[in-house]
């Protein structure tokens, strides 16, 4: 279809619009400048920065201890696997000891925060296309996440619940029922929003063959995670540099397929989230019933940190690969903290994707990529 | 895979699909709604439902605090202050003052806390500072966001703790709700700006009796150097715009009254200009001048009044009747 | 080659087997009220002019005074009020001992109506004082007023019940507040709307920027004149009710254009020239979905359609046979897209980036703009109901049982409206399920699909009117019925049913559970 339009391009003068940085359909504050002739884009430039807040730069002021709220707002939408990637790091640069209470604590609330960050991609990607309610159906379900993580934490978004050397709380009385109940509430959820959105014809006919993304190019622009997968790249890197107790769970990798159009076209961008709830939400069943032979310990803190040396930390976000590298020179505060995400490298190919799109389906290729404001700018 | 369905194929698909999600929307149309209609329509009030652990609002037991500042020093945002004196041989702690405007409800001053507590209605234990349930505390005044848990002037005393004892602590919230309170209604910088926006903010400020007064004795002296200075004013050309007279007083006009900025909101092309025309009687309207705003009335209308020769008195309760007249 | 040239063949075989032609061919209007003239054509040279001629309804009993106008043309014209009557009648044309009969197989559809509101003005102007011009006027203002002052009620009930339906479909409650049980949202929206401040950009043109929302509801309010909500309720039932309809919801696209380019801003103009490319597009398909009923029925007035089909869902046009079927749901997505509703906003909701035409409106003047889009989907519920799904008629009732008892004319009324609101609820509920279309795919929608598929069923049901016989008819509008009406009905109650079995409720915080309406 782009190919179609780009041969008879449209005659009429070229306009500069602007996508601000205050838009609906930006997954926060993005700006675009867009040159089209009003139907076909000549390209879309992705300006950045809106949402800078010095994170980075706040790790040198702060203790390794006290910087860990700050990396619930590395990405608020899934803050989990960012405090995760701050603890792993710090305590490699520090080699401290995790119970391993903690580690599966760790890792159940940072699958249950991907389901949540999934319900926020898939919904958006919904309600770009068009589709309001399913938006609001998964809003409920990630109403029903925040709630089990307010009971665990005390907090609805930017939870500070990992610490260097464990994990803040253990589970509450009844804690594991709930999210065992839910987890039972939420696996028909699932097939029901295949039915109503994801096999959908107009939906499929939106997203299929949309903005294709080959498995180099990805490679090449840097993309991670389900962007990544999608692209037909079988990386994940829970499984291929492990961490955390994820070498003790069973679960699989999806990787895009092109079953509607081609492969990583936008529907398999959407299509590899779909499948890595189902994935999550098994994984958190094993985890809860691993945990019980667990020792009751989950905080080992450390006495004195003042770590020197470098370290780097990976994890799985629901962006995909996050990175956080440490360096220590002996203070209470880090020299350097440096957080790589994956949005930002999204950011990226959108220029050269929006080439010969039409302007209806930035919108939709913005929210295929699932890129957040506060991972670009952080 | 809609490749190889084919045209007729095409709309088989689409209307099987659409079929399927009208089905699950009309599902749903019929099922109870999921909303929580705060703040009215809950069964028991938001706050008491919220989790135990949650964390909102942070309270301090003063009768507890042992004064160690590990919270103060342990805040990544330092949002508490603190301050302590020795009176005697007592440690006391004359202001700890949180500021949950920029707090960011972490809860590691929670964790560094030293006290443990016990409190009612609580299945786990508690800290001396904690973070309670309280979450409501949207206010227009960011001050009156600073919680004092030492009443200025009320200085408490550190608690000494018995070691291994589990002191006993009020149910959590309470403390937090009074602060609160005590923050909206009591705090004195919070009070003054609330009273200052009621009487009209910089114009009450600016219209004050001894404040106008003083700048009208100010000016009074001014305007009798000016004329001074300035020939007999009864002048042969006095109507003439280059008598000096007018000139100095307009000089006086644009230099203690007007904005300086040659805007032409005024009117005139010039300050000057609109200055001149003031101080000849052809312009009657001292509220002109838009960037000098009510100070620029309240001077303008000091001098002419000074300059028809009212005592700084009258000149004062002449300019404040002005000024409010076209700034209120 | 001989694919193409059997359909000619068959025209000139049905030329062929024509019947005679009678004495008396046609007769035209046959639907009269007082002060109309009908006229009678022969077949052939037949009368004198001068002499009085008499033209009788001989089913009707009535006998109407004529003149001869030309020797094969004779003018009769209603003089007396009549009751009114209806029905098949042939026409007898009398003059001096001569008689002239039309044929009998084909007999006349008769109707002699009531009084009108042009009568009722004539009464007015006989007993009181004052130009007939003006009794006329104030009749037909009343009868605007009449029609137009529940229209800003109805739209705003319309967007207040379709919050509400997104609101339980989305799993929440829409408005509750302003109101029982928010009923009154649209009278604060409204309220609100009119407070605001009337803003008319300076580089607009003033004149057409004021007229453009004018023009969308007069274009929408001049299509009530036709709509039949009862036997007796409708304004003027036009021989030409169809074509009127058609064209004068085109004046809502006129409105669109004027809106978007008096705006002089580049994105209002693109805007609108979009959404009138939509909608000019989709006038195509569904025209010829609705000629597809006007051959069934044979006539284009509105009162004329309803009153050929039947109280009972196997008696409606939907069923009637697979043409009418299909153009039913070409008509109904065409009239979706006409609306600009789900799944065909995009003009709409590229507001997103694209503002659409009514970016620079604001205020009043803006209101009207949705006002226009919600009664329209009313409009579209009310022709949809006329079409295709029997009007007001009531099953086991007929028009001499209305007659006999008036309150049946008042549950022709509710059943109406209450069809209408079937199909607004449809509307609203696609609205809140479907994503939408790009703009090149729902081009490709209307001339890849729509069109081609209006056409055969136009065509199809050009034949299946001249050839099937009644009784094979019947029996495939039942089956019709059996098959898409009960079948997919109850196949599609089922999936409905499975979705709601398979859902788990889930309440985590006890003490909170959920808040109450």
């Amino acid at each position: 279809m782009g190919e179609l339009i780009l041969a008879n391009e449209a005659t009429g003068e070229e306009m500069t619009l602007n996508m601000g940085p205050q838009h609906p359909s930006t997954h926060g504050v993005i700006r675009f400048i867009i040159k089209t002739d009003g139907e076909i884009m000549r390209e879309a430039v992705p300006d950045v920065g809106y949402l800078h807040r010095a994170i980075e730069h706040i790790a040198e002021k702060c203790t390794y201890e006290g910087f860990m709220p700050y990396t619930d707002r590395v990405d608020y939408v899934c803050a989990m696997p960012a405090n995760h990637a701050w603890a792993l790091a710090v305590e490699k640069l520090a080699g401290l000891e995790v119970p391993e209470r903690a580690e599966y604590l760790r890792v159940i609330t940072d699958e249950l925060n991907r389901i949540s960050s999934h319900c926020i991609a898939l919904g958006a990607m919904a309600m770009d296309v068009g589709a309001i309610t399913p938006f609001t159906y998964i809003l409920r379900e990630r109403e029903y996440v925040n709630e089990l993580l307010e009971m665990i934490c005390g907090a609805r978004l930017t939870y500070n619940y990992h610490r260097i050397g464990g994990v803040g709380w253990d589970m509450p009385a009844g804690w594991r029922d709930k999210v065992l109940a839910w987890c039972d509430h939420f696996a028909p959820v699932m097939d029901e929003f295949d039915r109503l959105i994801t096999n959908n014809a107009l939906f499929v006919q939106r997203l299929a063959k949309l903005a294709v993304i080959a498995a180099d190019e990805a490679i090449d622009y840097g993309l991670v995670g389900p962007n990544l997968r999608a692209a037909g790249v079988d990386f994940d890197v829970r499984r291929d540099v492990p961490y955390s107790i994820y070498p003790k769970l069973k679960f699989e990798v999806p990787v895009g397929r092109g079953l509607v159009g081609t492969v990583g076209d936008a529907w398999d961008r959407y299509w590899v989230r779909a499948q890595e709830w189902r994935q999550s939400v098994s994984m958190v069943r094993q985890c809860l019933a691993q945990i019980d032979a667990t020792a009751p310990e989950f905080w080992k803190a450390p006495k004195k940190l003042k770590p020197v040396g470098d370290a780097m930390a990976r994890v799985e976000a629901a962006r995909g690969d996050m990175s956080c590298y440490v360096v220590g020179d002996g203070g209470t505060n880090a020299y350097r903290a440096r957080f790589r995400t994956g949005s930002f490298n999204a950011m990226g190919i959108i220029r050269d994707k929006s080439r010969g799109l039409m302007v209806a389906d930035l919108v939709a290729l913005i929210a295929s990529l699932d890129v957040v404001a506060p991972e670009i700018d952080r | 895979m809609s490749e190889r369905r084919g045209y007729f194929g095409k709309i088989a698909v689409a209307a099987r699909t659409v079929s399927e999600g009208l089905a699950v929307t009309l599902a749903q149309f019929f099922r109870r709604p999921t909303t929580v209609q705060y703040p009215d329509r809950t069964r028991v009030p938001v706050v008491d439902s919220l989790p135990e652990r949650y964390r909102g609002f942070l309270e301090v037991d003063m009768d507890i605090c042992t004064a160690c500042k590990a919270c103060e020093r342990d805040c990544p945002i330092n949002v508490i202050a603190i301050d302590v004196e020795k009176r005697g041989n007592e440690r006391v702690m004359t202001r700890f003052d949180i500021d949950m405007g920029k707090c960011m409800y972490c809860g590691i001053c929670v964790e560094s806390c030293p006290v443990p507590a016990q409190a009612s209605g609580d299945a786990e234990p508690t800290k001396c500072i904690r973070m309670t349930r309280e979450f409501e505390g949207a206010t227009s005044e960011f001050s009156s966001l600073t919680f004092r848990f030492v009443k200025p002037g009320d200085p408490v005393a550190a608690y000494r703790p018995t070691k291994g004892a589990v002191p006993a602590t009020p149910k959590r919230g309470l403390i937090a709700r009074e602060v609160r309170r005590r923050a909206q209604s009591g705090n004195p910088l919070a009070f003054r700006w609330s009273l200052a926006q009621q009487a009209g903010g910089a114009l009450a400020e600016l219209t004050r009796q001894d404040a106008v007064l003083a700048r009208a004795e100010e000016l009074a002296g001014k305007v009798s150097a000016a004329s001074a200075n300035a020939p007999n004013a009864s002048a042969p050309n006095a109507s003439a715009p280059s008598a000096n007279a007018p000139n100095d007083f307009a000089a006086l006009i644009v230099g203690e009254g007007l904005a300086k900025t040659d805007c032409g909101k005024c009117g005139w092309p010039t300050c000057r200009a609109y200055a001149d025309a003031i101080a000849a009687g052809r312009e009657r309207a001292l509220a002109r001048c838009e960037p000098g705003g009510a100070r620029s009335t309240r001077d303008v209308t000091l001098l002419v009044q000074l300059r028809k020769g009212a005592s700084p008195a009258e000149a004062a309760a002449q300019a404040i009747a002005t000024t409010l007249r076209h700034h209120r | 080659m001989k694919a193409r040239l059997w359909p000619l063949l068959l025209i000139v075989a049905a030329g062929c087997a024509a019947p005679e032609l009678a004495p008396i061919r046609d007769a035209r209007p046959t639907r009269l009220q007082r002060g109309e003239r009908m006229l009678v054509e022969a077949s052939a040279p037949l009368f004198d002019v001068g002499p009085p001629v008499t033209v009788t309804f001989d089913a009707l009993g009535v006998t109407l005074p004529a003149r001869a106008v030309a020797p094969d043309r004779v003018v009769a014209t209603l003089d007396e009020d009549s009751p009114p009557l209806a029905g098949a009648s042939t026409i007898t044309v009398a003059q001096g001992a001569h008689r002239w009969t039309s044929d009998a197989r084909t007999p006349f559809d008769v109707e002699l109506c009531a009084p009108a509101l042009q009568h009722l003005a004539n009464g007015w102007a006989a007993r009181l004082p004052g130009p007939a011009w003006l009794w006329w006027a104030l009749a037909l203002l009343m009868a605007a007023a009449i029609v137009a002052a529940p229209l800003p009620v109805v739209a705003g009930l319309i967007v207040v019940w379709e919050r509400k339906i997104s609101g339980y479909m989305g799993s929440r409650f829409g408005p509750n507040r302003v109101g029982p049980n928010g009923w009154l949202q649209w009278l604060a929206d409204g309220l609100k709307l009119l407070m605001k401040e009337d803003i008319v950009p300076s580089a607009a043109d003033p004149r057409l920027f004021r007229a453009a929302p004018y023009l969308a509801f007069l274009g929408l309010f001049l299509t009530f004149i036709v709509l039949p909500f009862s036997r007796y309720a409708i304004v003027a039932d036009l021989d030409v009710g169809l074509l009127f309809l058609l064209s004068v919801t085109s004046l809502v696209v006129v409105s669109i254009i004027i809106g978007g380019w008096s705006s002089n801003s580049k994105w209002a103009l693109l805007g609108g020239m979009r959404s009138a490319a939509q909608i000019v597009s989709y006038e195509l398909p569904a025209s010829v979905a609705l000629l597809t009923i006007a051959t069934l029925t044979g006539s284009l007035s509105t009162q004329r359609i309803v009153a050929a089909q039947g109280g009972w869902p196997w008696q409606w046009n939907l069923f009637h046979d697979p043409f009418t079927f299909v153009a039913f749901f070409i008509w109904f997505v065409s009239a979706l897209a006409e609306g600009n509703r789900t799944p065909f906003d995009l003009p709409e909701a590229e507001s997103e980036l694209v503002a659409g035409y009514n970016t620079e409106y604001s205020g009043f003047r803006f209101s009207l703009f949705p006002l226009v889009e919600w009664v329209n989907i009313a409009v579209i519920g009310a022709v949809g109901t006329l079409l295709f799904l029997g009007g007001w008629r009531l099953p086991f009732v007929d028009n001499a049982l209305i007659d006999a008892h008036p309150w049946l004319d008042a549950c022709g009324f509710v059943v109406f409206v209450a069809k209408d609101l079937a199909i607004v609820f449809v509307v609203i509920w696609i609205r809140w399920t479907l994503p939408r279309f790009r703009v090149d795919q729902m081009m490709s929608l209307c001339w890849k699909y729509f069109i081609p598929f209006s056409f055969v069923c136009f065509v199809g049901e050009l034949g299946w009117v001249w050839l099937m016989p009644p009784l094979a008819g019947r029996i495939v509008a039942g089956v019709l019925f059996a098959v898409f009406g009960v079948g997919f009905g109850g196949w599609f109650v089922a999936r409905v049913r499975d979705n709601a079995r398979r859902y788990h409720d889930l309440i985590l915080n006890d003490a909170l559970g959920r808040g109450d309406a």
